[in-house]
């Protein structure tokens, strides 16, 4: 369950209470100036509260409030208080654990975040003192998953990169893979024959035909029958009427559940729940895109990690979470099936697979689209598809028929075969024939419909059952008593029916060898069919997607600016203040650390205050500062980073101090890498041109 | 939207195929501005193919076409977006041009990569010319290729090499991806008076049409370097000698043309006689039956090809060699045997026309055509000359039958070369092919077969003289001038009568059985019925034994006409069962010319003149369907 964005005020006041003293009253000092003894804890967290509450403070705290922190502040939100660890993966990639911790410490020091202890585990969360300030950032997800800036202000291209799958292509994969190939190994092992994945290479380059079969396997809308494909005519029904984005989005989810289990054993059906989970979240992920809007792969990970996580912990019971896809697999899935294509290294929607039109857009395209031919015969025998035929007019003419060519136009042709394939699964030679009538505008040749109706008449002459069973019209029957076929024929069952030895292979090779060039191979798919429930959809209707154009992130009216011209003003009144006050050079120089650390927001915090000097960082010739650095990292076990030359070359290394060694008059610091990998690394401390150190969390975390 | 609010009428795929949408607006504009840089490959009835090919962008380029020019005509007919990157290789294939020329090796050259652009003629076939590439590069990739070692020897400057080989080293390049530039002149040949007639000697006026005057023109261009060689594509009947004969008028000098056969050489003579002002004496026939030669002499490949042993030379090529010919015209350049493609590869000196109506070769050696004789320079879709009336309307009809009982099981038990000669010859064939022909009792008709003993047999039953390749070419002779003549109406022929016969009166095919799939010959027999006959619609039958082999051969023997726009209607052919009262005569009457055609169902008859009824007993029922 998603935690709420804000605790009680109380809460997050009771956690300021577990902090060891020192921590404590140094956090007090920090945000209400030198307070007075004897300390009151209770009185002081009622002050700090009133601190925080005051508007001027709020708008201050507010104004300098930058993009880091909006950044780390809805992602805290989005995590749901979020241990370290999550924070640190949410940002892999984009901040370094070292600037990450240090972006952190400096939200605790500014008041912004907090730590509390539960389940065993620190947690980081939002001050709720602060929520009318920090309320809009930590809603603004977008500042999370931003796109990219277009470089010249002009929308991306599509298809710059990549060959993205669109509705002819994706009809035209039908006769691909139901063209009574051989598509899978003859071994067993049940992979796709190298061939076939070549010969589809050259007709879709840019397509990932493996992905796109075992998607539509895992569908169900094909099924693997024995070496070669074949639809389910249910299902591949319910996938040609589904709603455009839908179909898109069901493919994805498809690919992505075989992609996730690529390489295993699959004895089963992939269940319903499942299937409908990861199009779930799919469909959420390309929802919360804006369409034109490029998202660099880190974003759309990120952003699908929290998705999947909410699917997991409000999943059905049905579906162990380590079933629903990886992210990163969703996403590849996402790009095959056609909804996202690759420019310029990052994403964007693909305007074919998600946009819809407007309700007068369509009414006025379909209009003008009846009136214009969806394809052209360029022979009698093949056709030319125009792009603007629907997806199911081009699937329908799939089924019945080759492909040839793909590129702007595809071109279709239809032979005895792919007839009889479309004959076996149910199609009848009138249907392909008005079919092609009312695609090309009455423009079929005559001579396709006499074919037609003479290859649907001897495909029923001549059938196949099983491989094994063959069944003879009258005037064909003689064909079981001589030549190659009788040979074959084990047991007359029937008048005109025949049981046959060998196999599906055997006995077609014995018919085409007779002369036979159509068999009739009716496909057994009505018990398939029913598999899944005759009750339930095949595909459960998705919650409509957001198309509008606008930024998913909405724009709030937020109390208080974060203004960064504004932060700058403020900052130059404190320093300014700080230049007419008495204080040490020491005090002076952490009071304007502190003033550039966004800590300081009230002109009191530079009054009466007790300050103690805790110097972060020295450079290059600063030998004693950088000493008395490493001095204080090593007692408390601080991070440190350390940049310094080598062999002319900038350097810069992140780890924990060891040891610092004297040899021959130098002093060495020994730093173990935080990387955790390489070993430890000797640098000369005069060779540092920079030591910081990296300051603590007051958590202790 | 093009101009007129309707879609645009082109589509460019990513494989440089253009497919010209012949019904939107605009598609006549398109496709004239696309031919500069195209390739006519079909051209079908609703959806037209161009192909954009390294060739056709050379020959773009040396007509001051820029890759920039290309894109431009593409992106204003385009109905879609033209596919991205497509424009890419343009820029690259046509900057190939003009980095190779081939011009005369001067005494002194003046400057390594300057090639003159108006060198003198050279004199004989082993003078030497020279090769020249732009860059060092470009000298080293030739200098490097092994196909090009015997014949280029490297000189300061470039290659040397004969020009006897001349021929051989472009076609090698372009097989390399490098055109050249030919600048070396052609040879002139001896002078010849040679001029068209206004009226033939037969009395009868005589005009050349303005596309037989473009094609001969495209290929005689203005005589600069790159013109005076080509190939022309008219569909048969269209007038291909009459192109010739403008050419030979043009250059105007000694002409050696090469025919497919004996009676095709009779012919050509017979057109030089009546159309142009040459006299008997300036023709000679270089045959097997006489071998004189004058300033035009015509002879036969198989002569030209005839050697005394497999490995003897070839006695006749001297023709080619020793004549001051000016010009050598390849009739039906689509036969050119092989020993024919070397010695005209020495030829490339010579001027060369290429006519065919069927550039289509099983061999796939259209590229060595177009190589060594010329590029194509002029190609008009069949179906705009028929519909101009330059050619007759063919009306194409598939007759399908069924094998008769007997044959069935040893067709089923047959192997597949057997199993075709076993449909082909298809015994009620016959039956359906006399139906046929007495149901056109006013037709000229050929009836064309495969198979000696089928043609015999029909030959007898209907009392029609026969001729094969065992036939004396006397005896051709005289038959095909009693059919042209009127005297008989109908004549059985062999594949002797494939090419090259010219049979003006002949308005009916009927094809009984050919060999397997090939697209040329279904063509070409085509070509036999499509001389104009006034209103008069010509027809071609081919019967083909259902459900066999025979279908898919025929489906392959009619994609050439398929592309050039021709559709077969398939009716079927039951012979035996009783026909319905509707329509007594069986096979439907065919339509007037210029009617839409009909679909002969029993139920319908045709809204057309009655015809005679058959001679024998109309005992044949036939359905089906044309488009």
């Amino acid at each position: 369950m998603k935690r709420p964005l804000f605790r009680p005020i109380e809460f997050w006041l009771s956690s300021l209470t577990t902090l060891p003293d020192t921590s404590f009253f140094e956090l007090m000092r920090s945000a209400l100036g030198n307070i007075k003894t004897p300390f009151n804890k209770q009185k002081l967290l009622e002050d700090l509260s009133v601190f925080f509450s005051r508007p001027e403070i709020q708008e201050t705290v507010a104004a300098f409030i930058d993009g880091d922190d909006r950044r780390i502040i809805a992602a805290i939100a989005l995590l749901g208080e979020p241990v370290p660890g999550e924070l640190e993966s949410f940002f892999s990639g984009e901040y370094s654990c070292a600037e990450l911790h240090s972006l952190l410490i400096n939200l605790e020091e500014r008041f912004i975040v907090y730590r509390f202890r539960e389940d065993g585990a620190g947690h980081i969360a939002l001050n709720p003192r602060l929520e009318a300030v920090l309320a809009p950032a930590a809603e603004d997800q977008s500042q999370l998953f931003s796109p990219l800036a277009a470089p010249d202000g002009k929308p991306p291209d599509e298809a710059r990169e990549t060959t993205a799958l669109n509705g002819r292509l994706l009809a035209s994969l039908f006769a691909f893979f139901l063209s009574g190939e051989v598509f899978f190994k003859t071994d067993g092992t049940g992979g796709f024959r190298k061939k076939m994945l070549d010969d589809g290479a050259k007709l879709f380059p840019g397509l990932d035909l493996e992905v796109l079969a075992g998607g539509l396997l895992e569908l169900g809308v094909l099924i693997q029958d024995g070496e070669r494909l074949r639809s389910n005519r249910k299902k591949l029904a319910a996938f040609r009427d589904l709603e455009n984005a839908e179909r898109y989005v069901y493919l994805a989810a498809g690919a992505a559940v075989f992609l996730q289990n690529r390489g295993q054993n699959r004895e089963n059906y992939t269940s319903r729940s499942l299937l409908k989970t990861a199009a779930g979240l799919i469909h959420s992920l390309a929802s919360f895109m804006e369409a034109g809007k490029l998202y660099p792969g880190p974003v759309l990970v990120k952003r699908a990690e929290i998705l999947r996580r909410e699917t997991a912990s409000a999943g059905s019971s049905w579906i162990f979470s380590g079933e629903i896809p990886r992210t990163p697999l969703l996403i590849i899935a996402m790009e095959q099936a056609g909804l996202l294509v690759k420019s310029a290294g990052a994403y964007l929607l693909a305007e074919a697979a998600w946009k819809k039109p407007g309700k007068n857009e369509t009414a006025g395209k379909e209009k003008e689209s009846a009136a214009k031919p969806k394809i052209a015969f360029d022979s009698p025998f093949s056709f030319v598809l125009y792009p603007e035929i629907p997806f199911a007019g081009a699937l329908d003419a799939a089924l019945f028929s080759r492909i040839e060519e793909t590129g702007t136009a595809l071109r279709f042709s239809i032979s005895r075969e792919s007839a009889a394939r479309a004959f076996n699964q149910g199609c009848t030679a009138d249907h392909i024939w008005k079919l092609l009538e009312r695609l090309s505008l009455g423009r079929a040749d005559g001579a396709l419909k006499l074919n037609l109706e003479d290859w649907e008449q001897r495909c029923h002459e001549v059938a196949l059952f099983e491989g094994t069973v063959l069944c003879l019209s009258g005037t064909q029957a003689w064909l079981a008593e001589n030549g190659p076929i009788a040979a074959l024929v084990k047991q007359a069952i029937a008048p005109g029916i025949f049981l046959l030895h060998g196999d599906r292979e055997k006995v077609a090779a014995a018919l085409r060898e007779a002369g036979v060039g159509i068999i009739s191979e009716p496909s057994g798919e009505a018990a398939e069919d029913g598999a899944d429930g005759e009750n339930l959809s095949v595909f459960p209707a998705l919650s409509p997607h957001n198309d509008s154009g606008e930024s998913p992130s909405g724009e709030e009216h937020a109390p208080y600016a974060y203004d960064a011209d504004k932060a700058e003003q403020i900052k130059e009144k404190f320093r300014a203040a700080l230049a007419g006050m008495k204080v040490s050079p020491q005090e002076k120089e952490e009071l304007l650390a502190r003033i550039k650390r966004r800590m300081i927001i009230s002109d009191s915090q530079l009054r009466d205050i007790s300050i103690r000097y805790e110097k972060l960082e020295a450079r290059a010739l600063d030998f004693l500062g950088k000493t008395a650095i490493a001095k204080q990292a090593l007692e408390q076990g601080s991070l440190i980073e350390v940049n310094w030359l080598l062999n002319g070359e900038k350097s810069k290394i992140l780890g924990t101090p060891e040891n610092l060694e004297k040899k021959g008059g130098e002093t060495i610091l020994v730093i173990k890498p935080a990387d955790g990998h390489s070993g430890p690394v000797k640098i000369p401390l005069g060779k540092i041109s920079l030591l910081r150190r990296i300051k603590q969390s007051i958590f202790g975390e | 939207m093009d101009q007129s609010g309707g879609p645009k009428p082109l589509i460019v795929q990513s494989d440089k195929t253009l497919l010209l949408d012949v019904h939107a607006p605009g598609a006549e504009a398109a496709r004239a501005a696309i031919l500069p840089f195209a390739e006519l490959e079909k051209s079908p009835e609703h959806i037209h193919t161009y192909r954009i090919t390294p060739l056709s962008l050379w020959n773009a380029a040396s007509a001051g076409f820029s890759p920039g020019d290309v894109v431009s005509v593409l992106a204003a007919h385009s109905r879609y977006e033209v596919p991205s990157g497509i424009a890419e290789g343009f820029a690259d294939t046509m900057s190939r041009y003009g980095k190779i020329r081939i011009g005369p090796a001067p005494q002194t050259r003046a400057g390594k990569k300057a090639a003159p652009k108006t060198p003198p003629a050279p004199e004989s076939a082993n003078e030497e010319l020279l090769l020249t590439a732009e860059t060092e590069a470009i000298e080293k990739e030739i200098a490097a290729a092994k196909s090009l070692s015997d014949y280029l020897k490297p000189v300061e400057g470039g290659f040397s090499l004969k020009l006897m080989h001349r021929g051989t080293v472009k076609r090698e390049l372009i097989k390399l991806g490098w055109p050249v530039e030919d600048l070396a002149p052609l040879r002139e040949g001896s002078a010849l008076e040679i001029k068209l007639r206004e009226t033939c000697a037969s009395g009868k006026p005589f005009t050349v049409r303005d596309y037989q005057n473009e094609a001969a023109r495209s290929v005689v261009g203005e005589g600069g370097p790159g013109s005076g060689f080509g190939v022309i594509v008219l569909p048969c009947g269209s007038g291909k000698t009459i192109v010739g004969m403008t050419v030979m008028a043009l250059l105007k000098t000694n002409t050696l043309i090469l025919s497919a056969n004996v009676a095709a050489v009779h012919q050509w003579i017979d057109e030089i006689l009546d159309k142009t002002t040459l006299a008997r004496e300036d023709i000679a026939e270089y045959t097997g039956g006489a071998k004189s030669v004058a300033p035009v002499t015509i002879a036969t490949y198989q002569i030209l090809t005839w050697r005394p042993g497999k490995e003897a030379d070839f006695p006749h090529f001297s023709l080619l060699r020793a004549w001051p010919w000016g010009l050598i015209i390849y009739d039906e350049v689509h036969l050119l045997p092989a020993p024919v493609f070397r010695v005209t590869a020495e030829l490339q000196a010579v001027r060369r026309l290429g006519l065919t109506a069927t550039l289509v070769r099983e061999d796939g050696a259209e590229d060595a055509v177009f190589s060594l004789v010329g590029p194509k320079r002029y190609d008009v879709p069949w179906k705009d000359l028929e519909r101009q009336g330059w050619i007759a309307e063919a009306i194409c009809v598939e007759v399908r039958l069924d094998l008769p009982e007997k044959s069935k099981i040893p067709y089923a038990v047959a192997g597949k070369r057997e199993k075709y000669r076993i449909a082909a010859e298809n015994s009620l064939k016959e039956e359906a092919a006399l139906e046929l022909i007495q149901n056109h009792h006013d037709d000229h008709i050929l009836v064309i077969g495969q198979y000696i003993a089928q043609l015999e047999s029909i030959a007898a039953r209907l009392g029609a003289p026969l001729i094969t390749g065992k036939t004396p070419n006397p005896e051709r002779e005289r038959i095909y001038n009693a059919f042209r003549s009127g005297e008989i109406r109908l004549i059985v022929v062999s594949k002797v009568a494939n090419f090259a016969i010219d049979l003006p009166d002949a308005s009916m095919a009927v094809e009984i059985s050919g060999s397997f799939g090939s697209r040329q010959e279904e063509a070409q027999r085509l070509g036999r019925i499509l001389r104009p006959k006034g209103a008069r619609n010509s027809w071609f039958y081919t019967i083909v034994s259902r459900l066999t082999v025979e279908e898919d051969f025929a489906a392959n023997r009619q994609k050439f006409l398929a592309e050039q726009g021709y559709r077969y209607s398939i009716q079927f052919w039951e012979g035996g069962a009783p026909p319905p009262a509707s329509n007594p005569a069986g096979f439907p009457p065919p339509p007037q010319r210029g009617s839409a055609p009909q679909r002969p169902a029993f139920t319908e008859k045709p809204a057309l003149p009655e015809r005679p009824r058959p001679l024998l007993r109309p005992a044949a029922r036939l359905k089906g369907a044309s488009s």
